[in-house]
């Protein structure tokens, strides 16, 4: 086999390569293994795949299409090091905290944005304030509800959060309102980026060619449904300054003929390449395409509101009832990875195998499990339609009835908006599918938004006070491992529990044409294409 | 004629008013919340949600909702999506692109499909014939998915001769989407035309002309054709009108940014206003298109006269 599978964790990024050239991988080119001499002069344009966005606004920015293109225009307080996945540099060059609640990032003092204005802690404290007020309607307005004085502005009694203050030009401080130990990688995220005062003017005028402060900067306006283009912001303040000199994202509505468009050398990179294609990867492309595992996670949940689930033991029996491996190689051509973890094994604190035996194949203890818990003869499986779920769950009902001796399986497939809906009316009577994604690589992140008591996403109605109060601790620990480990062990506890059964980590197989070199291609965690360390060799 | 063309112009109104409320009242009976949905697996908060719905006059009753949205357009605000993006700017932008393809369609359908029909009508039972019959029946028979992925991979990518998707290469682009949307319509028009003329050739009125001593070429030129034409003009009108709309798949799989996907998208996403603004042009298309082919009959055949 040709490709290599990177793990996001241990991923060389090109830039750290030319740093660390002892580590690098050994080049085929037969050059002096110094990446650089390959790269074409001022670092050429590279043309990628993306979808439409719905919108380029950091705030509301709530799915991948737009996120990928803000990534670059934008840098954030921090960014995130996807060597380790820690908070690393951002505008903010140092941060400190003694408490977990207050927090002191010192910003760096040469930053600007694209259009000339300084950036300065006022911007941060303006944009933060202007993304909570429910008028703006901005979807990612929820992430900043750790802030103190979020519910006011969320409910109109106040203009502007409590908790943030520019002490002077380049120190921001943040109150929280309680401890939150991820807080620094937290604010990497897209929804957590400054704008300029301009955007407040006119937000419409704004999201059409945002002006950032990122690696790259807009070349003319956003055309919908046709192209983003983005040329390499020369006066740039951070120190790994992006390698292709032009970025030019094209969108299609269909990812086939992207796909198809790379074979044909027409477009440079498709990050993200379609499940019916993973068959004939290697014959289509050779060594021209990566997979890179990411913190993509499917599972199954229960809706524990229904009696049939409420026993323990019923759902341990589904669990042990799946076989994850054939599922994968029958159904994903092994290009998925199976996930016996709800911390992705991505981050420093996943955990290859914590499900341990409630995740271990083994049918006969799974029958005989869920025969003495009564474990109901009919199933239904609720998933939302038109996005390729199918096939995998209709796989996952065989061996159920197979397993277990289920007699009859039914399906549910809705449109999104019908299928949140019967969730929000509780109507849900058998497993159902949902995803998450890290939008940034924190276990927190990983658990407390879907499984904690009345979380938004916790639509099992799960409630565990041992699983809140570690998740309580977690976030208020001072030290990095001792946080780590309570997240671990709110971990097993919702293992042990299992309102949700841990299916598979979906992995990103990057295809990317000849001009391009395969070695700088790499998707993180969050399933975005580190698109700004692109190395193209040919003009 | 000109009061005839009024009239017509005249109940363009209630076919309008109608059809706008019955695509509103549809989109309206769509379950599920449209907003929620937008966060995907992450769920906005409920003030951002609630806002939302605010704005989108989504919590008013059905009548109340059509009603502002009337009003909007009395003034020219034809209503945004979700993310703002006004509803006009779309169509702008879009319908050019579904136009000239519709127009390169029927370019194609007409050329390929008259030579086609004719030469199997003056040929009938020759070789020619059975040739158009046969391919044309082929052409039918195989799924226009199958058709679409052929073409792209043997001209597109095989040959290089064209590209693939987008509409960065201006006419060239049209061409492989063109053929596509042609083809089924194009072995009608073929079948329909050869039918249609190989009767009138039968007719009294042809066998005159060619008791007279009239050249071949121009019985069937001018005197049969005419004639025969009259039900494949019919057919290309109202096919145009339905390439318009239904070009959803052609548009999305050569990745052409139409009004077809846009609709597609709208009515996934459940944004009345978006469909109902995008039908209604489609719809307002439609009967214009039915006019002019009812004016050409006039031309094709002197018999019908319009009062």
């Amino acid at each position: 086999m040709a490709h290599r599978k990177l793990a996001g964790a241990v991923s060389l990024t090109a830039a750290g390569a030319l740093i660390l050239s002892s580590c690098a991988p050994t080049d085929d080119n037969g050059d002096d293994g110094n990446g650089e001499a390959e790269a074409v002069e001022g670092g050429g344009t590279v043309s990628i795949y993306n979808c439409e966005p719905q919108e380029l606004t950091p705030g509301n920015s709530s799915e991948v299409c737009g996120s990928k293109i803000l990534e670059q225009l934008f840098t954030g307080l921090t960014t995130v090091d996807y060597d380790t996945n820690e908070p690393a540099a951002g505008v903010a060059e140092e941060w400190e905290t003694d408490d977990n609640i207050t927090w002191t990032f010192t910003l760096g003092e040469d930053w600007t944005f694209h259009n000339g204005d300084e950036l300065t802690a006022q911007n941060f404290v303006d944009t933060w304030n202007w993304t909570v007020d429910p008028d703006n309607a901005q979807g990612g307005a929820g992430f900043f509800d750790k802030i103190q004085g979020y519910d006011e502005v969320v409910d109109g009694d106040a203009d502007e959060m409590e908790g943030l203050t520019a002490v002077d030009d380049h120190t921001l401080e943040v109150e929280l309102d309680e401890p939150f130990s991820p807080f620094a990688t937290m604010v990497s995220y897209t929804a957590f980026y400054p704008m300029p005062d301009e955007a407040f003017d006119d937000i419409d005028a704004f999201e059409s060619a945002p002006v950032g402060n990122g690696r790259y900067q807009m070349d003319g306006e956003w055309e919908h449904d046709v192209a983003v283009n983005m040329d390499r912001f020369e006066e740039w303040a951070g120190d790994e300054p992006g390698e292709p000199e032009r970025i030019e994202w094209s969108i299609y509505s269909d990812v086939d003929t992207a796909y198809m468009d790379v074979q044909a050398g027409d477009l440079d990179v498709l990050d993200n390449a379609p499940p019916n294609r993973f068959e004939s990867l290697d014959s289509d492309f050779g060594d021209n395409w990566v997979a890179s595992e990411t913190s993509s996670f499917t599972y199954l949940g229960f809706p524990m509101y229904q009696d049939e689930f409420e026993d323990v033991d019923v759902r341990h029996a589904i669990s042990k009832a799946i076989d994850r491996e054939e599922l994968m190689e029958v159904i994903f051509d092994d290009r998925n990875t199976a996930a016996y973890n709800i911390i992705p094994p991505t981050l420093p604190q996943g955990r290859e195998d914590a499900c341990g035996e409630n995740c271990e194949y083994d049918p006969d203890a799974a029958r005989d499990m869920y025969e003495d818990a009564d474990g109901p003869s009919e199933l239904t499986f609720y998933f939302n339609s038109g996005a390729g779920h199918e096939e995998w769950v209709e796989a996952i009902a065989n061996q159920l009835q197979e397993n277990l001796g289920v007699e009859d399986v039914n399906f549910e497939s809705l449109e999104f908006a019908q299928y949140l809906d019967l969730h929000e009316e509780e109507n849900i009577t058998g497993p159902y599918r949902l995803g998450w994604v890290l939008s940034y690589p924190s276990p927190q992140y990983a658990m407390e938004p879907i499984y904690t008591t009345d979380a938004d996403s916790n639509y099992f109605q799960y409630s565990s006070d041992e699983f809140d109060g570690l998740i309580q601790d977690a976030n208020s620990a001072t030290e990095e491992d001792e946080a780590d480990s309570l997240y671990q062990e709110a971990e097993d506890v919702l293992l042990e529990d299992m309102p949700a059964v841990p299916l598979f980590f979906q992995d990103f197989n990057t295809v990317y044409s000849d001009r391009i070199d395969g070695d700088s291609v790499t998707v993180d965690p969050r399933t975005f294409l580190r698109a700004e360390q692109i190395v193209v060799t040919e003009e | 004629m000109t009061r005839y063309i009024l009239r017509r112009l005249l109940q363009f109104i209630p076919v309008i008013l109608i059809a706008t409320f019955i695509i509103y009242a549809m989109v309206f009976a769509i379950p599920g919340d449209p907003i929620r949905a937008l966060g995907g697996d992450r769920p906005m908060s409920e003030a951002v949600q609630q806002t939302l719905r605010d704005q989108y006059n989504l919590d008013d009753p059905l009548l109340i909702q059509y009603f502002k949205y009337m009003a909007g357009v009395a003034v020219g605000d034809f209503g945004t999506t979700f993310q703002g993006r006004p509803v006009t700017d779309i169509i702008v932008q879009r319908l050019p692109v579904t136009l000239y393809l519709a127009f390169v369609a029927v370019i194609i359908q007409i050329i390929i499909g008259v030579i086609a029909g004719t030469l199997a009508a003056i040929f009938r039972d020759r070789f020619i014939d059975r040739l158009v019959q046969v391919s044309s029946v082929l052409v039918v028979a195989v799924p226009i998915l199958a058709i679409a992925f052929g073409l792209q991979f043997v001209f597109g990518l095989q040959l290089g001769w064209f590209p693939i998707a987008g509409i960065g290469s201006g006419f060239y682009s049209y061409i492989l989407p063109g053929f596509v949307l042609a083809s089924v319509s194009t072995a009608l028009v073929a079948r329909l035309l050869r039918n249609s003329l190989v009767e009138t050739l039968q007719s009294d009125y042809v066998r005159t002309a060619t008791a007279k001593g009239l050249k071949r070429s121009r019985v069937v030129g001018r005197h049969a054709m005419r004639n025969a034409m009259i039900p494949v003009v019919t057919f290309i009108g109202a096919d145009l009108a339905t390439m318009l709309g239904g070009a959803i798949l052609t548009e999305a799989i050569f990745n052409l940014p139409g009004i077809g996907q846009e609709v597609f998208r709208a009515i996934q996403a459940q944004e009345g206003t978006v469909v109902v603004g995008i039908v209604t042009l489609l719809v307002l298309f439609f009967v214009v298109v039915n006019l002019i082919v009812d004016i050409a009959y006039a031309f094709l055949d002197p018999r019908i006269r319009y009062e």
